[in-house]
């Protein structure tokens, strides 16, 4: 069918404005929470300071990254969201809405601990588990709740004893309640962790005597103790071994430095390593005990002006004392401060070349969506194919960004195959449209594009873990993630794309767009035999690189593991797909279920497997997770059922007059 | 244009002409489809005899299909099964067996496994992988290879399935010819003395699963052993398994073969289910069974032992098989006397002998910085052989292929936390899985030759399109 009639146009229309609708209803805004607290720090955290704490390096999970990397997971994880918004009433009785980004957050949490101890910041979805805790609750919680770090602290006891209790219930086996009190207690933890990092320079102990002459203040602090390491050590010689001497205040000073010791031993790897060749960044409290046995240099800057962060009382002093705690940072981590590393990943989050490439795919559907209306216009067509490659350039620039980050292929976990599987999607849409130019893989190529970039957008904050983490050792060859792990991804890909063309042909003849004789139609069906073929090639080579590689790092080539097992799945679905047509079992309708059935496949294949918890591919495993496959199934099912139904209702569906005479011949093969 | 035409050519029936490819296009969705698989059609078979229906049946395309359909099926219920069951069994029940009922728990879709009576199953009857494969291994040879057509055009199709035959094979060969266990090392000290029960070479390698029954007679100076598989054994899980054999003085009898058991002194107030034996000065010992462990190598298997000479009970004891260590520890054989010669009993796990010998000299773990996450773990083996002597590393991804065995990097230990919640280690052990296997690196050429085959046959069927009246039709 090469030409459209203004009503079909009209139909066609139906889906981009029904995505429009969709993107509308999500962008709607939910009403902020309320902070309710004084507010310590009145004015924004200037942006200047803000960017240069962005790239200060931390050590974390065994990789030296950026703050700003560090404060964006710990929030995912703790808030489930990018940012923090909340909302105050301001001098005048007017609220105002405030959005903190991760960075801005964390340092509220180092800098002014007992304002970001009142974000409303923990999510309750369940009123029970508010009655659990014995929190103040209205007892009809609709949708969900922030609650406070202050608030939790209160009940953590309790809070702690159910967790222990719950945890000991199989996952699987959890109430909502019981899984969301021990999430909360995950989350709990792991803010109290980073509010421990540097709680330690809050609070001060009341010295007199000689240690007030050394450290020039009747209280002592850990910028004083580490200013003044000297002299301290000096009064700590004279002592006798039995302590018999030794002064009340000097006393309460070592057990305050006993105390910041242990305070943040399990905390992020704050300062650069002081041993040579070792590679294990500290935090604060070991570095103290090192100043204090006579350790010189930046690190006693880094704690001085921490100290100053962190208790000065304007704001713009802090700041400086932030700046002067970055420079220090730098210098103490000398050789090990990767300057090149940390500014290419700070880019790469700042700049979010996969983010910004969500618009642009969702700008060359539109096009494409004009296309339909002008069918002979070429240059349209033209305007649409640049943009989706423009932004498939922004999605590979991205994937490139995070191999050179890692310093492995693209694919190392399964956040990175939603962008290499978009990438290659969209790529083989685009060569899909070149091969027939029939401006349904034109619209397909951005449209799946998008989706899958965003479903990577939702599963990185869903998952809250760093994606650019080490790699266990039997995962860490590069010449096999870049072998096996791409071939099967891309296997994966032409699976989806594939399973994408059906449900396009699903949709022509159920809305009657296409006669499944029109050209239309049969060229569809070409489109998903063609990325069929192309993608039985990389299903099989993958999967058997995935033997041979299990044979290499656990002796055996086939060992029916679930993930192996999915990978086969697809395989067996593509083969046996391809022998049936040949065979003259199925035609069209059939290519077009079984092809579906096939995108069923990869996605038990790519995700589900995952979270069946067994075997040595299951990478963890969230309720959200499980379900989002469960919508993404039914979503992917619900069209082979209206597929089903329509040819059972209209087996053989009159054509309409008006596309029969625009559509030409079918031709023979 | 015809979905069936294009491809006609690989699997036509014998009594077509070779023009059979050539299909009229079909007039849309509604017309019957004329297939290039002709071996379905009734005349075709009738005018054959029993023999070439047979062949044609089981060469042809669609029962290709039906069989990928079917082990397609079977992969996935055997995925889920391993939830419950565990890989080990589901692995003998879908995919080393002929026949099951496989089980499709409704739960599945949840993870959440009620109690098995809660749950709402649907039970499907499967032939196993075993004839599954077999017949799509002759489906291949004859359908695929013999009766395909040998034209240039099907070069990339014949390739391709040369290649998934050999695969086949290569499963085949493993599966019959290969077998694996594990060999745990020590780390030699460099300086001071060897530790005793510590094991820093060793040229034996033995099973993670399969049991065995050894017999040893002590012959002064040496021993003689004489092993019974696991197989033979597994009688007397419900019944009494009796052992005789030439110039024995004795029979055995087995009795109460219990899969995963451990032993235990009868307490006062344990009733044990199973014979509680007498035992010098003690309360008495007995095997307590215990749940099997879906994971096969956690189990420690055990059974009764009775020696019966001339029809009369001579002695009774008890075997049972190794703590799941690979430290070398004393063993406690079954042992008595019988016309004053010394014998002994063990059930242990089957023992393998290498033809060279490995020394631990060094392990080294490396952490990810801050974490106790190994980056890194290898051990430097010596390896000796008729004299010579070399080192190699082995480490994740890179094991040591030696006269037909592969030994792989697959664990270390100690890796108990001590108080600081750090490992106990130093000194290391390091664990190795070792394995023979003839058909190791055929999987690889297959691969070669699929990706050959399947690229051929794809890029000559784009080039095709590319160039086709269907294209500019479409494209129009």
């Amino acid at each position: 069918m090469s030409g459209a009639t203004p009503g079909d146009a009209m139909k066609q229309l139906r889906m981009p404005l029904l995505v429009l609708l969709a993107l509308v209803l999500a962008a709607c805004s939910r009403p902020v929470p309320k902070f309710e607290h004084e507010v310590l720090r009145t004015e924004p955290w200037s942006q200047n300071v803000v960017d240069e704490m962005e790239s200060v390096a931390v050590q974390d999970n065994g990789r030296e990254k950026p703050l700003a990397v560090l404060a964006a997971f710990r929030l995912y994880k703790i808030h489930g969201r990018r940012d923090l918004k909340y909302s105050i009433t301001d001098a005048s009785g007017k609220e105002k809405k405030i959005t903190l980004s991760p960075i801005e957050w964390l340092l509220d949490v180092w800098c002014f601990p007992e304002q970001a101890g009142h974000y409303p910041l923990f999510r309750i979805e369940n009123s029970a588990v508010m009655d659990a805790l014995s929190l103040e609750n209205d007892g009809q919680t609709p949708d969900f709740v922030y609650i406070s770090y202050e608030q939790i602290f209160k009940v953590a006891n309790k809070l702690r004893e159910l967790a222990i209790k719950y945890a000991d219930i199989d996952a699987a086996n959890r109430s909502p309640v019981e899984a969301h009190i021990v999430g909360l207690w995950q989350q709990f933890i792991t803010y109290n962790r980073l509010h421990r990092q540097l709680e330690a320079f809050h609070y001060s102990v009341p010295v007199d005597g000689e240690l007030q002459t050394l450290f020039g203040s009747d209280r002592a602090n850990l910028g004083l103790i580490a200013q003044h390491a000297d002299g301290f050590r000096g009064l700590l010689s004279k002592l006798d071994p039995e302590l018999a001497n030794a002064p009340e205040s000097l006393l309460s000073v070592t057990k305050f430095i006993g105390s910041v010791v242990e305070n943040d031993a399990s905390g992020v790897g704050l300062v650069g390593p002081l041993d040579e060749g070792s590679e294990e960044w500290i935090p604060f409290g070991a570095a103290l005990e090192r100043v204090i046995k006579g350790q010189k240099g930046p690190v006693v800057e880094m704690i001085t002006s921490l100290q100053e962060a962190t208790n000065a009382k304007a704001l713009s002093d802090r700041e400086a004392a932030l700046l002067r705690y970055k420079a220090a940072s730098i210098a103490a981590a000398g050789p090990n401060y990767d300057k090149v590393q940390i500014d290419r990943e700070t880019y790469y989050y700042r700049a979010s070349w996969h983010y910004r490439s969500i618009h642009w795919f969702l700008f060359a559907f539109v096009l494409a969506a004009v296309t339909w209306m002008m069918p002979r216009n070429k240059i349209m067509w033209w305007a649409s194919m640049a943009v989706s490659i423009a932004a498939l350039g922004m999605l590979s620039y991205d994937l490139t960004l995070r191999c050179l980050i890692t310093g492995h292929p693209p694919i190392k976990n399964l956040y990175d195959t939603f962008l290499f599987i978009a990438a290659v999607s969209v790529l083989l849409l685009i060569a899909t449209e070149f091969v027939m130019p029939r401006r349904i893989a034109l619209a397909a190529a951005p449209f799946f594009g998008s989706l899958l970039v965003m479903f990577a957008r939702i599963y990185e904050v869903n998952s809250a873990s760093d994606t650019m983490d080490p790699l266990v050792a039997v995962l860490d060859s590069n010449f096999w993630l870049a072998t096996h792990v791409t071939t099967i991804n891309i296997g994966y890909a032409a699976g989806l794309v594939a399973a994408l063309l059906a449900y396009v042909w699903i949709f022509t003849r159920v809305t009657r767009i296409y006669h499944p004789s029109d050209v239309g139609a049969k060229a569809l069906i070409r489109m998903c035999y063609g990325v069929t073929c192309f993608g039985l090639l990389f299903s099989v080579v993958g999967t058997i690189l995935g033997g041979v590689w299990a044979n290499d790092s656990w002796g055996r080539f086939w060992g029916w593991d679930p993930k192996e097992n999915g990978a086969l799945m697809i395989c067996l679905a593509q083969i046996s797909l391809l022998h049936a047509r040949m065979s003259g079992w199925v035609r069209d309708f059939g290519f077009v279920m079984w092809s579906g059935i096939t995108g069923l496949v990869v996605v038990f294949s790519w995700f589900h497997v995952n979270l069946l918890q067994v075997g040595l591919h299951a990478y963890g495993f969230s309720s959200e997770l499980r379900d989002a496959v469960w919508i993404t199934y039914s979503a992917m099912g619900s069209f082979l059922v209206v597929g089903a139904i329509d040819v059972l209702l209209r087996p053989n569906p009159a054509r309409a007059q008006a596309l029969a005479s625009a559509s030409p011949p079918v031709p023979a093969a | 244009m015809s979905t069936t035409d294009k491809d006609s050519a690989s699997w036509p029936a014998p009594e077509q002409p070779s023009g059979a490819d050539k299909t009229p296009a079909d007039k849309g969705a509604v017309s019957k489809a004329a297939g290039g698989d002709g071996v379905t059609a009734p005349k075709s078979a009738s005018q054959h005899g029993l023999m070439m229906r047979l062949v044609l049946t089981f060469s042809s395309m669609k029962l290709a299909v039906v069989l990928l359909v079917v082990l397609g099926l079977l992969t996935w219920l055997g995925t889920l099964a391993q939830i419950d069951g565990g890989l080990w069994a589901t692995q003998k029940q879908y995919f080393e067996s002929w026949g099951l009922i496989a089980e499709l728990p409704l739960s599945w879709w949840g993870n959440e496994i009620p109690s098995a009576e809660d749950q709402w199953v649907i039970k499907i009857p499967l032939p196993g992988a075993y004839p599954v494969m077999l017949l799509l291994f002759l489906n291949l040879l004859v359908g695929g290879m013999v009766r395909l057509k040998w034209r240039a055009k099907n070069v990339g199709i014949l390739i391709t399935h040369i290649g998934i035959a050999l695969l086949l094979v290569a499963g085949f060969v493993k599966m019959e010819y290969s077998y694996s266990g594990g060999l745990a090392l020590y780390e030699t000290p460099t300086s001071g003395p060897e530790v005793a029960n510590r094991q820093y070479e060793s040229s034996t390698f033995v099973s993670f699963h399969d049991y065995e029954l050894a017999l040893i007679k002590d012959a002064g100076d040496t021993v003689e052993e004489r092993v019974i598989p696991e197989s033979k054994l597994l009688g007397a899980i419900d019944d009494t398994v009796t052992l005789t054999g030439e110039g024995l003085p004795f029979e055995l009898q087995l009795h109460h073969y219990l899969v995963n058991c451990r032993p235990l002194p009868k307490g006062p107030m344990v009733r044990a289910t199973t014979p509680v034996l007498d035992e010098p000065g003690g309360p008495g010992i007995y095997l307590q069974p215990m749940k099997t462990n879906p994971q096969r190598e956690h189990n420690r298997t055990g059974v009764y032992v009775r020696v019966m000479v001339r029809g009369q009970q001579h002695a009774e004891g008890i075997v049972w098989g190794p703590d799941n260590l690979p430290i070398a520890v004393a063993r406690f054989p079954f042992v008595f006397e019988v016309d004053g010669t010394r014998w002994a009993v063990d059930l242990r796990k089957v023992m393998y002998e290498l033809p060279f010998k490995m020394r631990l000299s060094k392990f080294v773990k490396r952490d990810h910085p801050g974490t106790l996450t190994p980056a890194d773990f290898r051990s430097w083996v010596s390896v000796e052989d008729g004299g010579s002597e070399r080192e190699v590393q082995i480490y994740m991804n890179t094991p040591l292929r030696k006269d037909g065995y592969v030994a792989y990097q697959t664990n270390w230990g100690p890796q108990q936390p001590g108080m600081d919640g750090r490992p106990l280690g130093p000194p290391w052990y390091s664990v190795f899985e070792v394995a023979a296997n003839p058909s190791d690196q055929w999987p690889m050429w297959s691969c070669w030759v699929i990706g050959l085959g399947l690229f051929v046959h794809m890029s000559m069927k784009l080039s095709r399109f590319l160039n086709s009246s269907t294209r500019a039709n479409m494209t129009a």
